[in-house]
């Protein structure tokens, strides 16, 4: 186990590194400018040339990328152009909060995806499960952020029930704890469900599949047959052998948990990675965009491995070669 | 429909007459098949009416078509000169009318004659047979049926939309109108603004330049939004020989002379906004139909794109395998490695400065960023199909790499690709709405869905009918490709066959 | 496995009811002593000598000693100081030199005096190369040593209460190049210049005005606390300003009608009457108009004088003509614009110097009005008719077409783009639009790349035509590359009297001439509009922002009885 986790995780070192070179290149060869940004108001033209040489632009491609392998190597993201701070800083500030957003959210995915496939799964053919299934099919079709819109047009404004924006209220930090945490709870309700539902409804399907193929199996039927209430032979039996493709979603999500949020933080306003992401592009900020490239593509060869180990640990079925 | 009433149809339709079946739809009644007999009689009406209602446009559009062939054979680049982007759109729409006026009835009655006898299992062909399955799960058809109303809509946009999308008049007063309202005018003699002072010659005599001035007529008719005389207001009232129309807070005085006709019935009239107006006071529902343009061309294109580049290196790599797998492989991976939507953002986000449109952009990074997932479902069929007998056969008949690629291994792999396509139009359809959302869409006054969201977002709670409609078409059309995905994927998989 | 997932759902459940119970009456004020400011990005850093960012600005003059009590004098038009970190001040040498007597009892948080030496160390950074300070051109006037700023020669430290400025010459507005805040020296005397923007106490300002910075968090929030110890007047009326960054102009707005932010800006016209009907609790104010916006034309050729290594200068193919300028302002429906978006809030603009500058604003000049026919008639003068019958201009063999570019996101200037394609189509001439993202946008613009492009500038409060106006086409602010030499003679004159007033006929000749030139289509004068919720009160929304003189922000009734 140990030797197969070491293999992978050394076959995923070039991947990386490959990710990185393409990022790279595309980036530098781009249209834009970062010292742009100096060039408005009445400033001395001048000054826009020092900053570019200050930034390092000044050298050609090859030196800035053998430069930037240099920097990578020893763990160097650089400083943010627009921020004038580390990037290591900024990402620092922001993966905390992408990551409480997100993993709520991929808890509401997986929790209310089992139930709803379970659901759909148990009354194949019904009216139930037609229902469910077209619910969750228009559910996935809504574009999250259209539903973000309507969301905080209906439930914050015209209800006034939870709040629109950011993570806190003004003076949040003078609250009790409880109540502090209340607070990021309430803020937390709206982002998250928006997208935690959409994909609650892919997974829905996919545990529908997966628990009406382990239904077939023989076992099942001896169980049955035995005489189990059907409550328990779902519940108990179907399900645990049912889970293991729905587990291997938890790896396959892991990039999402830092980059599937762009959007709705968009919205909200929330301040994690998506929000950093954009500015950055935004701002021609090199050095923000290559490390977010980085640590989310570094997320999606770790998922994919995780993905794997899990299933194995899961299914006894599948050797480790 | 009651089974009753479906019954009664069935009794009635035995009786009707073989000559009856010219009419489309009414053949396939007769035969028994009501729904399909329905959908088509009534898909017949429709066309018929955008024909009758639009004629002026229809007809203008054929004309506009054929004279600059003409044109374009007898003397080369004349027609050139008098081409504009916008009369292109409305020869497609005429001939593609055209076409389906022509051909429904031909081919629904040559349906209804040809009897088609269940007991023949061997004539049946692969694809007559899913298409058998396919139609069983009505779902299915449903969505089929709305994917191809909506394209051929598309492609009708000129005629179907009642305004043109982008013509704006007198905002001040249009802007901003609920669905289902209506907005006044008052209708000038001349033109609101004059037309452009011409220094060109007269044209002279002759066939040729007979057939321009023809063409320029045609052409002239086209591109008119019909706006050109009127004159929106808020209310207006007869002063003497002065009309005092208001538009808003301030006062327009019109002599009356300028106005057409003698009396208020004359000059007045409404325009009706089904889905109301945006911000510019541009129809919603032109905007819809126009923008349906994009989304569902984009949507296909960068699918196909995504089909033709995922197939090409699945089956190479899973043809020749060896160096040629393992490298092609690695390359997948590494680009399986970028996270999708950061990726995306980050190259449509830096090469945006283009000089052609970004639509182009979109679709290229849409199509480039999403056939690895392809590749690698065709890599893992044609591992199993390189081991089938057939292929070893054809192998040892010394037949070409080509020809067994081509003829024995890619027909059989088509099965998941279709599918898969299928199921990844909706999902382009929705990050290219994302994109607009992020302002990185199609460039506005060009409509998209996405784009109109966007421009109606900031007037959500003062004109919530702006970023409504386009969200409900979005919706409709990603079920659509979501449902006929399913429905492919049950009808063509033979495991799932009873 | 099921059991525990059920578990969790049945808590986020729980989570969601717990959600919808109000907290507490509505009578009760939620947050005492605080307001909340809707700010549209995050400050760059609170270090005056080095931000780049508007708000950023405002910020700091709340936090950092101001040299002087700056108010925009409105009936005269014109900025007027009174004293502040100044006690007063006197010309010398024929105003060439000014003496500074600064208060003995101003302090930085950290309990040092703010002296003379601050700011001349301060005014050092400002002027620096190294550092690339956006506000270099304050010192432009002061005295330079080959080619580089010589703070030495420039300032001269009298003892720690008292300094003397050294001007090369003479202007109406050497004040207003005095008023650059000071930076404690004992903090940043170490510092690494060329790395000043990434200096990590850019993030921790030590403070010496009514405000200090409690807390920075940052893409979320600015907490501002008032400073008790300070004298510069004095300390903030209120305990709390906290500025919210939500970029989202949806959710900001929502955030108003629903009391949880105090004060945001801009708001849409559009929302103005929902707001005015709606929401009892909240006022709306306008900013005189400072922002104007306008299409720039290529006045000269900008290929030609690219590609020839900024050399060949020859008029525009298209827009090189006064007539076709002229032609294409006529063409334009800005009324509409301004009645379509602005809803009022706008008027037409003649040139860019506002009529906030009462005492320099040309009235004897009218806008000009929308007239196709006219614009129909210049065009053809200028040789542009149809030809070919085609429905669109043309003069020796080139039709008239062009791309109208603005930066992406700014819905005012797409809907007057699409205003100005309607209204040009109408004569025949052909529009395309392209929205450019932000930052490609401006340093085209600045690299004269874009032949006709929409943008919008906010006028400084001291009238300086020098950058855009000047015959220097290398000057990227010269965006038209316009060049008059009468026009070079009135800046002169303009800059080098005494006395402000002296310098009002030079200025208005000028509009004149950019009435007549029309190097840009002017468009029109913004009022920015500011929504307020009623709790905030004795706010001073005006041409210094709508943070202006925060300190004396109360919270409950106009009179200020409820201090915190």
């Amino acid at each position: 186990m140990l030797l197969y986790i070491v293999k992978r995780v050394i076959a995923a070192i070039p991947l990386i590194f490959g990710l990185l070179t393409i990022t790279f290149f595309i980036i530098r060869m781009a249209p834009g400018d970062p010292a742009s940004l100096y060039l408005q108001g009445n400033v001395d033209p001048g000054i826009a040339d020092r900053v570019r040489r200050n930034f390092g632009l000044d050298d050609p491609l090859p030196v800035q990328y053998v430069k930037w392998l240099k920097a990578m190597a020893t763990g160097e993201f650089g400083v943010s152009f627009s921020k004038h701070r580390p990037v290591v800083d900024i990402l620092a500030d922001a993966i905390p909060n992408t990551l409480i957003l997100t993993t709520l959210a991929l808890f509401l995915n997986i929790a209310l995806g089992v139930l709803i496939g379970t659901l759909s799964a148990v009354t194949r053919g019904s009216w139930v499960d037609n229902i469910t299934t077209v619910l969750a099919l228009f559910v996935y079709s809504i574009p999250e952020f259209w539903l973000a819109l309507m969301l905080i047009l209906g439930v914050s404004l015209h209800l006034d029930l939870l709040p629109a924006a950011q993570m806190h209220s003004p003076n949040a930090d003078q609250l009790p704890a409880f109540a502090y945490i209340l607070d990021l709870a309430k803020h937390l309700v709206l982002p998250v469900f928006v997208l935690g539902f959409a994909s609650a409804a892919a997974t829905g399907r996919y545990m529908r599949g997966s628990l009406l193929d382990v239904i077939k199996q023989d076992y099942i039927r001896t169980a049955r047959a035995k005489g189990l209430p059907e409550w328990k032979v779902v519940g108990k039996h179907a399900m645990r052998n049912a889970m293991i493709p729905v587990i291997t979603i938890v790896g396959l999500s892991l990039p999402f948990l830092l980059g599937g949020a762009v959007v709705v933080e968009a919205v909200f306003d929330w301040p994690g990675m998506g929000n950093v992401l954009l500015e950055a592009i935004f701002s021609r900020d090199y050095p923000v965009v290559i490390a977010l490239t980085a640590v989310s593509g570094f997320m999606v060869v770790l998922g994919n491995l995780l993905a794997d180990i899990l299933y194995a640990v899961v299914d006894p079925r599948i050797r480790l070669e | 429909m009651t089974r009753n009433s479906f019954a009664l149809l069935k009794l009635m339709s035995s009786n009707i007459p073989t000559g009856i079946a010219l009419i489309p739809g009414f053949g396939h009644l007769r035969n028994g098949k009501i729904k399909s007999g329905l959908v088509i009689f009534f898909l017949y009406v429709g066309l018929l009416l955008i024909a009758f209602f639009r004629f002026n446009l229809f007809i203008s559009g054929l004309k506009s078509f054929l004279y600059s062939l003409v044109l374009l054979v007898i003397r080369g680049e004349e027609p050139m000169r008098l081409f504009r982007a916008e009369i292109v759109e409305h020869w497609i729409a005429s001939l593609f009318l055209l076409a389906l006026l022509v051909a429904i009835p031909v081919w629904a009655y040559s349906k209804s004659v040809q009897r088609w006898t269940p007991t023949d299992d061997h004539a049946i062909s692969q694809v007559a047979l899913a298409w058998q399955e396919f139609k069983m799960q009505r779902i299915a058809v449903f969505g089929l049926l709305t994917i191809l109303i909506m394209y051929g809509i598309a492609l009708l946009c000129p005629l179907v939309a009642p305004y043109d999308p982008n013509a704006l008049q007198d905002p001040r007063v249009t802007k901003f109108q609920p669905p289902f309202s209506s907005v006044r005018y008052l209708v000038m003699k001349k033109p609101r603004v004059a037309a452009v002072i011409s220094s060109a010659g007269e044209l002279g005599e002759g066939f040729v330049n007979d057939l321009i001035r023809r063409l320029k007529e045609a052409n002239a008719t086209l591109v008119q939004s019909g706006l050109e005389h009127l004159l929106f207001i808020t209310e207006y009232h007869v002063e003497a020989d002065f009309v005092v129309a208001t538009q808003g807070k301030s006062a327009l005085r019109i002599p009356i002379h300028d106005l057409r006709g003698e009396s208020p019935a004359d000059w007045e009239g409404k325009r009706f906004y089904f889905l109301g107006t945006d911000r510019y006071g541009r129809d919603i529902f032109s905007r819809l139909i126009y923008g349906s343009r994009i989304s569902l061309a984009l949507g296909l294109i960068a699918v196909l794109l995504a089909v033709t580049v995922g197939t090409l290196v699945g089956l190479l790599s899973g043809y020749f395998g060896g160096y040629v797998d393992k490298s092609l492989m690695r390359f997948v991976d590494i680009l399986l490695a970028f996270p999708n939507l950061f990726f995306i953002l980050i190259i449509i986000a830096l090469f945006q400065q283009l000089p052609f449109p970004r639509v182009f952009l979109i679709v290229a990074v849409l199509g480039l960023t999403s056939w690895m997932g392809i590749s690698r479902l065709v890599r893992g069929q044609v591992l199993s199909l390189k081991e089938e007998e057939f292929v070893l056969a054809a192998r040892a008949l010394g037949f070409k790499h080509k020809r067994i690629i081509l003829r024995h291994i890619l027909p059989n792999a088509l099965t998941p690709i279709i599918v898969n396509a299928t199921l990844r139009i909706g999902g382009i359809i929705l990050v290219e709405a994302a994109l607009s959302f992020l302002n990185l869409g199609v460039e506005p006054p060009t409509a998209s869905w996405g784009n109109i969201i966007y421009g109606g977002k900031d007037y959500l709670s003062t004109a919530w009918w702006i970023s409504t409609f386009p969200g409900f078409a979005i919706v409709l059309t990603v079920i659509s490709f979501n449902l006929v995905g399913d429905g492919l994927r049950d009808a063509l998989d033979p495991r799932i066959r009873i | 496995m099921f059991t525990r997932y059920s578990t969790l759902l049945l808590l986020f459940s729980l989570l969601l009811s717990s959600c919808g119970k109000k907290s507490g009456s509505k009578s009760e004020d939620p947050r005492p002593g605080t307001a909340v400011v809707a700010i549209m990005g995050d400050v760059d850093n609170f270090n005056p000598v080095v931000s780049a960012e508007l708000i950023a600005s405002q910020v700091n003059d709340a936090i950092f000693p101001q040299m002087f009590d700056v108010k925009f004098a409105t009936g005269e038009g014109r900025l007027v100081y009174g004293p502040m970190l100044v006690k007063s001040w006197e010309f010398l040498n024929g105003q060439k030199d000014i003496r500074l007597d600064l208060r003995g009892d101003v302090y930085w948080e950290d309990g040092v005096r703010v002296t003379a030496e601050d700011i001349k160390f301060s005014y050092g950074l400002y002027g620096n190369p190294e550092v690339s300070s956006p506000r270099q051109n304050y010192v432009r006037n002061m005295i330079w040593t080959n080619g580089k700023f010589d703070v030495d020669k420039s300032i001269e430290i009298i003892n720690d209460s008292t300094l003397i400025f050294h001007f090369d010459h003479t202007y109406p507005t050497q004040l207003f190049h005095l008023n650059l805040p000071p930076i404690p020296k004992h903090i940043f005397q170490n510092a690494d210049l060329r790395t000043l923007d990434s200096n990590p106490a850019n993030a921790r300002p030590l403070s010496a005005g009514p405000f200090r910075l409690e807390k920075w968090i940052r893409q979320q929030e600015i907490i501002l606390a008032r400073n008790p110890k300070c004298n510069l007047p004095y300390p903030a009326k209120l305990q709390r300003v906290i500025l919210r960054v939500i970029s989202e102009p949806v959710t900001r707005l929502t955030e108003l009608k629903k009391g949880t932010i105090d004060m945001m800006w801009p708001i849409n016209p559009e929302d103005v009457q929902d707001l005015q009907l709606n929401y009892p609790s909240i006022r709306i104010e306008t900013m005189p108009p400072r922002v104007y916006e306008y299409v720039g034309w290529a006045n000269i050729d900008f290929k030609a004088w690219n590609e020839s290594g900024r050399k060949v200068v020859k008029p525009h193919p298209l827009f090189g003509n006064k007539r076709v300028r002229q032609a294409l302002t006529y063409g334009i429906n800005r009324q509409e614009i301004i009645d379509g978006f602005l809803g009022g809030y706008g008027q037409l603009a003649t040139s860019d110097i506002s009529p906030i500058f009462r005492w320099a604003y040309n009235f004897d000049l009218k806008p000009y009005p929308y007239n196709p026919e006219k614009a129909r008639n210049l065009l053809a003068m200028a040789g542009w008719t149809d030809t070919d019958g085609d429905g669109i201009l043309d003069h020796n063999g080139r039709k008239f077409e062009f791309t109208l570019r603005y930066n992406a996101g700014n819905a005012r200037r797409a809907y007057a783009a699409n205003i100005i394609q309607d209204n040009l189509k109408k004569l025949g001439i052909i529009v395309k639009i392209e929205a450019v993202e932000g930052v490609v946008f401006y340093e085209k613009i600045a690299r004269k790349e874009y032949d006709a492009f929409l943008a919008g500038f906010s006028v400084g409060l001291a009238i300086d035509p020098s950058d855009r106006w000047g015959s220097d086409i290398r000057n990227p602010m010269n965006h038209a590359g316009f060049m008059n030499t009468r026009v070079d003679e009135l800046i002169r004159y303009g800059q080098n009297v005494k006395s402000y007033l002296e310098a009002a006929p030079f200025w208005k000749e000028l509009q004149a001439i950019l009435h007549e030139e029309q190097p840009f289509t002017f468009l029109y004068w913004i009022e920015e509009i500011v929504g307020i919720n009623n709790r905030l009160q004795n706010t001073k929304v005006g041409i210094l922002g709508a943070m202006n003189e925060m300190w004396n922000w109360t919270i409950g009734s106009p009179q200020g009885s409820v201090v915190y």
